[in-house]
């Protein structure tokens, strides 16, 4: 009896440490999974995730605030609404058209677009390419080299790592680093 | 786990014809510890999670008082303590979801960006640690009933431990000596399992 319960504490010890670990598995912040185009429409609010952290696809429109949070590899989508707001990690591409604010915070070589909006604001990483189209105010944190291009902007604010000046590049494009 | 409870309480009542031994003082199973594998199943977890969803676990049960609370009444009280693992789901939820914004940033141009969203939507690995007290009443030779209030700490996924209230009732019928059909009710699973008395 006693070596049984030796063996039995002993299990039990195993399985609490075990377990846990079993359970951190597959799980991240969200309900769309990677590869999977998650749309939401309608209402007031909705603020999706990506349950596999990158790679998913999140749309929302047609409503007052939505936006996505998401890993790498991430596409962000929102029209049609008041305030959309993205937060993703590396190569993330986002657009926004046709709302009142849009803005996000993107890790490296991620592609922004924002279009026929009021105010438009991103701290984007390095490797990042910004568009501002048919927007009141344009406001772009470059966290390391990016290309910020404005058209029919009232205001194109860029501002650049450690404080350095944005270039202007033959091609109309505000850039930190190079062109 | 409903079809046991159903199958218990008919069983239950059966024996009570037989003769009930409720005022007896001790119980009709001499044991220590009752350790019980299990089915589980539950709804509406605690923490983020939601929906359904079904799992295993084992509860190892000591006892601490084998001449219960109440003199005269054949009652006797546990520890019990278990390790539980229960995968949810929305897909089998009572209702749907739709994620919020659990945190917003400032951004530039006076923007408001969201950084954390709950995580409703996805599926989740739970964790639980039970511990109760159990109390049991012994009401016949092949039948007996218990309570169990305490704490149920669990684990969920990335986001750590914490702990929620714990409250079951259950019944169980004895198929062997020292072997018992088990099902609980309550809070926040429900299970079924076979209990060996050692």
């Amino acid at each position: 009896m006693r070596a049984f319960m030796r063996g039995l504490i002993l299990s039990i010890f195993v399985a609490a440490v075990a377990l846990p670990g079993l359970a951190g598995c597959g799980n991240g912040p969200g309900s769309c999974v990677s590869g999977a185009l998650c749309e939401c429409s309608g209402g007031t609010d909705c603020y999706q995730g990506c349950a596999d952290g990158d790679g998913c696809d999140l749309l929302c429109h047609n409503m007052v605030h939505c936006g996505g949070v998401c890993g790498a590899g991430c596409g962000l989508e929102c029209h049609d609404v008041n305030d959309c707001s993205a937060d993703c990690g590396d190569s993330c591409a986002i657009s926004c058209h046709n709302t009142v604010s849009c803005g996000a915070f993107c890790g490296a070589n991620c592609r922004y677009d924002c279009v026929d909006v009021n105010r438009c604001g991103v701290r984007a990483g390095s490797g990042s390419v910004i568009t501002c189209t048919s927007v009141t105010t344009c406001a772009v944190e470059c966290l390391g080299s990016c290309q910020v291009i404005c058209s029919d902007t009232d205001s194109c604010a860029v501002s650049c790592p450690a404080g350095a000046a944005p270039l202007s590049c033959t091609n109309g494009a505000l850039a930190c680093g190079s062109c | 786990m409903v079809l046991g409870v159903v199958l218990l309480i008919p069983a239950g009542a059966a024996d009570a014809r037989e003769g009930l031994i409720v005022h007896d003082t001790r119980t009709p199973i001499d044991y220590a510890l009752e350790l019980e594998p299990h089915l589980l199943a539950g709804s509406g977890p605690p923490g983020r999670g939601v929906g359904s969803g079904g799992g295993i676990g084992v509860r190892a049960s000591f006892v601490i008082a084998p001449e219960g609370f109440i003199r005269g009444l054949n009652d006797s009280i546990a520890l019990g303590i278990g390790l539980d693992y229960s995968h949810y789901s929305p897909a089998y939820g009572f209702y749907g979801y739709r994620d919020q914004c659990l945190h917003f940033e400032p951004g530039p141009a006076g923007t408001q960006v969201c950084t954390d969203v709950t995580s409703n939507g996805g599926s989740y690995n739970y964790v639980f640690i039970p511990a109760v007290m159990q109390w049991n009443f012994w009401l016949t030779d092949r039948f007996s009933a218990f309570g169990e209030p305490g704490i149920s700490l669990y684990h969920i996924g990335n986001y750590g431990f914490s702990a929620s209230p714990a409250l079951f009732v259950g019944g169980r019928l004895r198929l062997a000596d020292r072997i018992t059909l088990t099902a609980r009710l309550g809070y926040p699973t429900l299970g079924i399992g076979v209990s060996f008395m050692m």
